[in-house]
């Protein structure tokens, strides 16, 4: 993966999380268009409403750069309408032709700010593997698109992500130190190595990995075997809410046969059975690398 | 009823924590927007349970939360933090809070909170 590719799944993932947590206010209003890279000779911030919003959120543990996240006076007006219950259109047509906002409406800019990275960092944690942490946000309004941000050295790449909220343009903008590229582009590849070899069959040289493993050599070799009822995609946000009594649906029949792994491995598929009444067991169906059917795959 | 002491550095939602509280029956006694200020309006006002943030400047919700317990063990004392917050939520319980909430949240669910940490 080059760094430029790194760069905009950060941008990518990032848009992903930010818009997330708009959604939870405002479900169907949030559009995400995709991340850019900026050179240094282009405005980031072209194309949003000014007077606007900027609130900064720096990272402070795990990595290093900033966030600014960029609303037109209109947006928060909306997005903090829509986060207490109101009508944004209404608190819209309020503000129309006023130059400033409540104190209540910044603090809900920077309040979004705060839940929108945090949302970012937690998808951030999952790659890297390590806990990346945020400051308060800063939130301050811009008049002139000059303003909004500070100095970029060349060592920064800044990405910018376009999301529209309740019909306003509004703009993310990364800045992401060379060091943590380098990080993020290590990572994702690990993870997209991972991934292949999670699922597919790898080929290696005079046929497939189970077929060339030397049995004789490692027979004593201690493996972990695990059998999978189901599996269910959510949100990072529903999964940290689920609660005792909580029923989450998997994707599975109860008359489909289960998935068996060895080492994180699928290897063949089985049946639930029972042994004595009182203790689960499984009946092996299928052996060897098998691809079973799943849905969703 | 509980009387609540509701820290948030957001003043935004302070107000939307107060009012979920008082739509509950519950009583707001009193606000604080960090850590230190929280710890300060918690042994003036001995409140029956604090909402604590947990990402604030000056002293975050986690020292807050240490410096409460320090001072009163039986404190209740339940978190509302941002997602991503997670492992320091749970620090939080080890270190005695006694619920977490996540926020964007319900009214519902701080008040739930608010009723188990009570019973």
């Amino acid at each position: 993966m080059t760094a430029d590719e790194a760069l905009l799944r950060i941008g990518e993932s990032t848009g992903a999380a930010v818009a997330g947590a708009l959604e939870a206010y405002c479900p169907g209003a949030i559009e995400c268009a995709a991340p850019t890279i900026v050179d240094a000779d282009t405005d980031p911030v072209a194309g949003v409403s000014l007077p606007a919003v900027a609130a900064d959120v720096s990272y402070v543990d795990g990595v290093r750069g900033g966030n600014l996240f960029l609303m037109p006076l209109a947006a928060v007006r909306a997005l903090a309408a829509a986060m207490m219950g109101a009508d944004p259109a209404e608190a819209v047509a309020a503000g129309e032709g006023e130059d400033e906002l409540s104190e209540l409406e910044l603090s809900a800019a920077g309040e979004i700010a705060n839940q929108m990275m945090a949302a970012a960092a937690a998808g951030m944690s999952t790659v890297l593997g390590q806990e990346v942490e945020i400051a308060a946000p800063e939130t301050r309004v811009v008049t002139a698109s000059g303003d909004a941000l500070t100095t970029v050295d060349s060592a920064t790449a800044v990405v910018s992500v376009p999301i529209d909220v309740l019909g306003h343009r509004c703009r993310l903008v990364q800045l992401v130190p060379h060091a943590f590229v380098v990080r993020m582009t290590r990572a994702l590849d690990d993870l997209d190595a991972e991934f292949a070899t999670g699922e597919e069959e790898v080929t290696v040289a005079g046929g497939t990995r189970d077929a060339a493993l030397p049995a004789d050599l490692l027979g004593e070799v201690g493996v972990r075997v695990a059998a999978e009822l189901g599996r269910v995609s959510m949100t990072i946000r529903r999964a940290v809410n689920l609660a005792p009594g909580a029923v989450v649906e998997l994707d599975r029949e109860l008359e489909d046969p289960i998935d068996l792994y060895v080492n994180g491995r699928r290897f063949g598929t089985g049946r639930l059975v029972t042994l004595d009444g009182d203790e689960w067991a499984v009946r092996i169906d299928t052996v060897a690398f098998e691809t079973a059917p799943r849905k969703g795959e | 009823m509980a009387r609540v002491l509701v820290v948030d550095d957001a003043a935004f939602m302070r107000k939307v924590v107060s009012d979920a509280l008082n739509g509950g029956g519950h009583e707001v006694i009193g606000e604080a927007c960090n850590g230190a200020e929280a710890v300060a309006r918690y042994q003036e006002l001995q409140p029956e349970l604090t909402t604590l943030d947990i990402t604030m400047p000056e002293m975050d919700g986690l020292a807050a939360l240490k410096e409460i317990i320090a001072i009163d063990p039986r404190a209740r004392v339940i978190m509302c933090s941002a997602l991503g917050q997670e492992s320091k939520v749970l620090e939080a319980i080890k270190a005695g809070a006694k619920d977490f909430v996540v926020k964007p949240f319900k009214a519902d669910r701080v008040l739930d909170a608010v009723g188990k940490a009570m019973a």
